[in-house]
């Protein structure tokens, strides 16, 4: 019996030892996943290698999500870059209509609305109906159009989150930091968002020329 | 045997050798007999060409400097029916014949071989070259993610591919490969590789491969020569001048990442890009191996590869893995991702995930 428990001992003695402490006195610890080699990676404070003087250009945001600056493309100035909405706009949309200069056919006259259906979205679910140099929440909060995308976000919360984080929308500068992006906007038509059918820019292999 | 010599078939020690046997023989020394009195024998004989063939030289240096002359010969034979070229042209090609692996240059003999080959080409066509040897950024992993819900198969990104990476534009070899799928599977049997319809198709969706600059890349490990690596910043590539274009390691991609230059690359010469980099865009010869770089001449100078840049979707996603704040570690944080193989244990640096 005692025997037993002697040679019980030695074992759990040997098998500690083979399995603690010689990996971590003889073997080097070595990180066999690339994804704890990237997680455990220290980068230092300075690490900032590329700077973009064009990152100047773009209207900044805070990502809540992000430590670093984020940089989208400005809104507000290309939309006011003639003249302010409210210019035309000073009355409801169905007075513009009924004016006897209606016939004349100004900016963006054939505007329809392909985007969710009546009874989700109207005009004024983005436009403000006070102020149409602005646009306007859910709930009438007035918002600036270069924060359309705090817009798109009350109904896309998956794509903003994605976007604020980088898995969604086009970079514009490069990999480093800052991140410069595009915003909703850029890309999709708020009155229509979706992307028509095309063709590819190229035959995808050479089978087909054969 | 100068035509051996030519083909590389056989070292200068060889000839060294076989000389020495034909001069010993001589000698009637028989090894297995008396050896000390052979070895003695043979020393005494060697003395003829100990100074031509045992001095103090790297094979290359030696080979090169006994070369370089018959070069400069034939160049100034040259030169005489012809004004333009000179015996300095055939010296640069025979130095840059000899020249040694990309990575055991010195940064004086990487600039002696960038000005080599900017001098070549600028004779050759008139156009300015610019060939970067940058090296790796430090703490810099770079890493790709591709988003299979928002590729729509427009193959932007391989015409800017081909264009920014000096491909042969005949042969139609392409570094990025787009399938498409039909939902529900991932199955690259059942896939369509040469659609041309309007995009994206019904029910199906679109799945780019292209190199992806493993962890523990096996095309490295059975190259024979040395010719391909992988760099600090984890760019697998290849020394175009080192590569003996035997495909082992096309054989040993298990994602079909590699391409072979069957012929002479065709880029006409007003499409060249003229911004290149030694391991990355400069232009390839007929027999040797190339692959995407990640863009190399463009990542390192903190540019988005052209794939990325010329994707209109987005679908396309760079950066450095090592940078917490970067949008790839975002992705691999909080999508859900997958990899190709990972079974294999080759843990390449390019994932795909969803919307």
């Amino acid at each position: 019996m005692k025997k037993n428990f002697v040679l019980f001992v030695i074992l759990l003695v040997i098998l500690v030892i083979s399995t603690e402490i010689i990996p971590k006195t003889f073997g080097s610890h070595k990180e066999h996943h690339l994804l704890d080699r990237i997680r455990h990676h220290q980068l230092p404070a300075d690490h900032l290698m590329f700077n973009h003087p064009d990152s100047n250009l773009y209207h900044q945001v805070n990502c809540d999500s992000l430590n670093n600056n984020c940089f989208f493309t400005e809104r507000s100035s290309v939309l006011t870059a003639s003249t302010s909405c409210s210019n035309c706009h000073d009355q409801p949309l169905e007075l513009l209509k009924k004016q006897s200069n209606s016939s004349i056919k100004r900016s963006h006259w054939d505007v329809t609305l392909f985007h969710a259906d009546k009874s989700i979205m109207t005009c004024t679910t983005c436009h403000s109906e006070q102020n149409m140099d602005q646009l306007s929440t859910l709930t009438g909060e007035a918002l600036l159009f270069d924060n359309s995308f705090k817009l798109c976000a009350q109904c896309h919360s998956t794509q903003y989150t994605d976007w604020k984080g980088g898995a969604h929308g086009k970079e514009l500068l490069g990999w480093q930091s800052p991140r410069v992006a595009k915003t909703c906007v850029s890309c999709h038509n708020p009155h229509n968002p979706g992307f028509p059918k095309r063709f590819p820019a190229r035959l995808n292999t050479q089978t087909l020329q054969n | 045997m100068i035509f051996d010599l030519l083909k590389g078939n056989i070292s200068i020690e060889d000839i060294a050798f076989s000389n020495k046997k034909t001069i010993s023989s001589k000698g009637s020394c028989k090894c297995g007999g008396d050896s000390s009195k052979c070895q003695s024998n043979n020393e005494k004989d060697s003395d003829e060409y100990d100074q031509v063939f045992n001095k103090k030289l790297s094979r290359r240096s030696a080979f090169s400097a006994m070369t370089k002359s018959l070069a400069v010969g034939a160049g100034l034979t040259q030169s005489a029916c012809n004004p333009f070229s000179s015996s300095e042209k055939s010296e640069m090609q025979w130095e840059e014949f000899f020249k040694k692996n990309y990575r055991l240059m010195s940064d004086n003999e990487k600039d002696q071989t960038v000005h080599r080959l900017t001098s070549l080409y600028e004779k050759r066509t008139g156009n300015h070259v610019n060939i970067s040897t940058d090296d790796p950024n430090e703490n810099v992993l770079y890493g790709y993610a591709f988003n299979i819900s928002q590729c729509k198969g427009y193959m932007d990104c391989v015409n800017a591919c081909v264009k920014e990476n000096n491909q042969d534009r005949s042969s139609q070899m392409q570094y990025i490969r787009i399938h498409e799928i039909e939902n529900g599977q991932i199955n690259f049997e059942g896939a369509e590789d040469n659609f041309y319809h309007e995009v994206p198709a019904e029910g199906h969706f679109y799945m780019g491969t292209q190199c992806y600059h493993c962890e523990n890349p096996p095309c490295v490990d059975v190259c024979p020569v040395g010719a391909t690596w992988q760099e600090k910043d984890g760019i697998v590539v290849i020394d175009y001048d080192w590569c003996i274009g035997c495909r082992y390691c096309m054989a040993a991609c298990p994602y079909d990442g590699r391409r072979f230059n069957w012929k002479s690359p065709d880029v006409p010469e007003s499409e060249v890009n003229l911004v290149q980099h030694y391991l990355g865009n400069r232009l390839r010869k007929k027999g040797v191996m190339e692959k995407c770089t990640f863009c190399i001449q463009r990542s390192r100078k903190g540019k988005n590869p052209a794939c990325v840049e010329a994707c209109p979707t987005g679908a396309r996603i760079f950066g450095n893995l090592l940078d917490p704040n970067s949008t790839i570690r975002w992705v691999l944080d909080n999508k859900k991702v997958f990899r190709l193989k990972e079974d294999l244990g080759t843990e390449p640096k390019f994932w795909y995930f969803m919307d």
